[in-house]
């Protein structure tokens, strides 16, 4: 199957993603990194290209020959006036070609606008091959919702000249909206998405209608992003350092770079915490020795340096609105896209704006790349399945010592699917076990759905913990569950089939899931108490066939010692008192302890391989039957009915 | 209708009945064959589904751990350059010999521990500036240096095994003249 490639092709970053298993997944770039720098250099010297971050850490030797941005300069004609801006602001040259556009030259090369973005989107393509291990040949490509003809066009050369098929040129805020799964709600709705990112603000409603989205209205700021936030940040330390210290960073660059850094770090930790620490030593020396620079930043400051930048997305927010002819409280959704969207005052700013919270998933800056690859999905019409594969609803498991649910096949596992554990008896020369299935989520069996149970007999009498009991779930792709239990030292078997496994409709499910997730912190206490129960069970059983084995070996008071705790536990056991029987145990290990020191001692010399006391745990032993051990991997051969 | 007849009139009605009876087994037999290949087709794509999506998840969970651990070591590096930035600032009267010496061994400790991580430093002082190793934060007049050197560490770089941690921030040299005669040059020619 021919896969496409959802690309988000930014301003400042570039990212990619595709359909898998009929999930978005993002797709790292060579470097491991999940966004690429969208910055293109050439060494004038050696004609070697450099794309995404290789370009960008050489921009400060080549600056020239190193374009960003370039996206601003798509399909344009040179004499627009944003052009006529943008080219004050770029360091390499911008020339006006034949056709009147806006072509761009590195290392005296002429270079189309489109040729460049092809630059990007080739090196995106290369890794995503090399990543998916086969070769992409179409991609769906996004541009902001107010490109015009010639802009889309122009992308679309990009994609051409990248050796990628362009099977749809979507608009960013209808892939975000994709994204967050708004097209499968079943009324039309009036969303607004919010695009706050490293170097561009965008606005824009959009109405869906019938699974269309349409664009009413967008509005922005085209040099409105992140960088800005980061330079208050900046300013703010160098300044407070120089009332400090009276020296100025920004006048020593190695200082300015770390202090680049630090500052777009506190930024992004301001979003989770209430303040941060802005730590760095050895930051300049003067005559008098080394300088550090230590300061908290709090949010609140934040807020204040950034106050006005924040104000201006308001203005652009309102005559989007106004455009559209909709009142704020006509939105239904509200998509919050971008990095700098993470900040609570950007937040704010949205909700008192808009009236209400807006959606935001975790990785805001890679909602366009998800939602170019779901179109892209759509495009390549994600394979049908003739198989239907289902998954159980609830959990299966059997009731072991105690009343413990021990779930075999978890929840939302797909089948057909097959499972199997051993298991062991809890009594000495127990004859038999009685296998009791159940389902849902709880981890007291009384409290599921008792669906079978059945009896296997015949085991041969011997210690508890000894026998070892297969029990295998199988679920066909029908929902028709098999449960076997073997003996594995008889071979003896019996087995059950249940039908219609579930036999729950919808409401039910959901309702035990809602249950169990309302009853987790009793449950917990109550499997605890229970396990507490079995622990102590145990630690008797073993105290009292380590003493029976080592009878001659233990002076006769420890004996009575040992004895009169083991009482004590099965007494506290019997009334049923945690605390007490916690207590009692804890005193049984102790004193079990010293005897197990004892006999060792003893043993040392002569080297015998008695059995050691095993600890509490170990043997788990179960009402009718108990988990000994696990063994993982699915059951396969042939069943002897009994 | 005596006997003949009617045999003679069943035995067409025979074969007439017969013949929709095959077509139609035929039919079934066809429909059987095309819906077993396309259930291999169905299995077979599930197998190999499986055995990609086995590769890949070891593949990713390799990374994972690789990811994981890099995201780590690279908040430690931080902590690593402030003691280079101490030792490198040090005024050797201003402390006890002894105090400093043992700053050194935990610098030395530490350059250990990353060691055996498998991160080692990138070494490109009086190299050619190449950007995949190093980020150049200043491009400086550098005067009896060739164009594009590095000439100055200004923050270690590190690689963890293969692959580029942090890149170094160097300084690279600029040498005017150099460009300028590449200049002429390439307009001579």
């Amino acid at each position: 199957m021919v896969k496409i490639l959802g690309i988000d092709l930014g301003t400042t970053n570039s990212c990619m993603a595709i359909i898998e298993a009929g999930e978005p997944r993002v797709i790292e770039n060579a470097e491991g990194a999940r966004t690429t720098p969208s910055v293109v250099g050439v060494n004038a010297k050696s004609g070697e290209r450099y794309v995404g971050l290789t370009a960008k850490r050489q921009a400060v030797t080549n600056p020239e020959n190193t374009v960003f941005s370039v996206k601003r300069f798509m399909g344009r004609r040179y004499e627009d006036d944003a052009i006529q801006g943008d080219i004050n602001l770029v360091p390499f040259k911008v020339t006006k070609h034949s056709n009147n556009d806006a072509h761009i030259s590195m290392a005296s090369k002429d270079y189309a606008p489109p040729q460049i973005s092809a630059i990007v989107l080739q090196k995106l393509k290369q890794d995503a091959e090399a990543k998916l291990g086969e070769t992409i040949s179409q991609a769906v490509i996004t541009v902001p919702a107010y490109f015009n003809d010639s802009q889309r066009n122009a992308t679309k050369d990009a994609g051409r000249i990248a050796g990628l098929e362009i099977q749809r040129i979507i608009n960013e805020p209808t892939a975000a909206a994709l994204a967050y799964g708004i097209d499968k709600k079943k009324a039309d709705e009036t969303i607004a998405v919010f695009d706050l990112g490293g170097g561009t603000f965008d606005v824009t409603i959009l109405q869906l209608g019938e699974g269309v989205f349409e664009v009413k209205a967008t509005n922005g700021d085209t040099h409105l992003g992140g960088d800005d936030f980061d330079q208050r940040i900046i300013d703010w330390i160098a300044d407070e350092f120089k009332k400090d210290q009276g020296i100025d960073l920004k006048q020593d660059n190695m200082a300015l770079q770390r202090l680049r850094e630090s500052a777009e770090r506190a930024k992004i930790e301001l979003s989770t915490l209430g303040e941060t620490e802005v730590n760095l030593p050895f930051i300049t020396a003067d005559a008098s020795g080394p300088k550090h620079l230590v300061m908290t930043l709090t949010r609140a400051t934040l807020d204040q340096l950034v106050a006005d930048l924040i104000a201006k997305v308001v203005d652009p927010c309102k005559k989007a609105l106004a455009d559209a002819d909709v009142a704020a409280s006509e939105i239904d959704e509200i998509i919050l896209v971008g990095g700098m969207t993470r900040m609570p005052a950007v937040q704010k700013t949205v909700t008192e704006l808009f009236g209400k919270e807006a959606h935001q998933g975790v990785n805001a800056d890679e909602v366009v790349a998800i939602g170019a690859a779901i179109q892209a999905g759509v495009l390549q019409g994600e394979v049908q399945d003739m198989l239907l594969l289902d998954v159980t609803p609830l959990t299966l498991g059997i009731e072991t010592l105690g009343g413990v649910t021990t779930a075999l096949i978890p929840r939302n596992t797909t089948i057909p699917t097959a499972k199997s554990e051993v298991f062991t008896t809890a009594a000495d020369s127990q004859p038999s076990v009685e296998v009791h299935v159940v389902q849902g989520e709880r981890p007291t069996a009384t409290d599921n759905k008792s669906i079978g149970r059945f009896m296997l007999d015949g085991i041969l009498p011997a210690q508890r913990g000894t026998p070892q009991i297969e029990v295998t779930f199988d679920i066909d792709a029908n929902g028709i569950l098999n449960v076997s239990a073997k003996d594995k030292g008889t071979g003896k078997e019996q087995r059950i089939t249940i039908t219609a496994s579930s036999g729950l409709s919808k409401e039910e499910i959901d309702r035990m899931v809602q249950e169990a997730a309302a009853h987790s912190e009793d449950d917990k206490r109550k499997q605890e108490s229970i396990e507490l129960r079995n622990n102590a069970d145990s630690a008797a059983y073993q105290a009292e066939k380590m003493v029976s084995e080592n009878s001659d070996k233990i002076p006769e008071e420890l004996k009575e010692d040992v004895n009169g705790k083991i009482m004590n536990v099965r007494t506290t056991l019997q009334n049923d008192d945690i605390a007490q029987t916690k207590t009692a145990m804890e005193e049984l290990q102790a004193v079990v302890q010293q005897v197990g020191e004892l006999v060792y001692s003893q043993e040392a010399s002569t080297e015998t391989t008695s059995e050691p006391p095993s600890s509490n745990g170990s043997s788990d032993p179960t009402g009718e039957d108990g988990e000994n051990s696990e063994t993982e991997g699915t059951v396969e051969g042939e069943y002897r009915e009994v | 209708m005596t006997e003949d007849e009617r045999s003679g009139e069943d035995a067409p009605q025979d074969d007439v009945s017969k013949l929709p009876e095959t077509a139609s087994l035929e039919e079934e037999l066809e429909e059987a064959l095309r819906e077993k290949d396309q259930f291999r087709t169905i299995a077979q794509r599930a197998q190999a589904d499986l055995a990609n999506y086995k590769r890949r998840a070891a593949e990713e969970f390799m990374e994972g751990t690789i990811s994981a651990k890099a995201h780590i070591l690279t908040k430690l590096l931080s902590i690593v350059d402030d003691l280079d930035r101490a030792l490198e600032m040090v005024p050797e009267d201003a402390v006890a010999p002894g105090w400093l010496e043992g700053l050194k061994l935990v610098q030395k400790k530490i350059t250990h521990v990353l060691e055996g991580e498998g991160v080692s430093k990138i070494e490109p002082l009086g190299q050619p500036f190449e950007p995949f190793e190093c980020e150049a934060i200043l491009y400086e007049e550098t005067p009896g240096e060739e164009d594009g050197q590095v000439v100055k560490i200004v923050r270690n770089g590190y690689k963890h095994h293969d692959r580029v941690l942090r890149a170094a921030q160097v300084i690279v040299s600029k040498n005017q003249c150099e460009q300028q005669e590449e200049h002429s040059q390439s307009e001579d020619l």
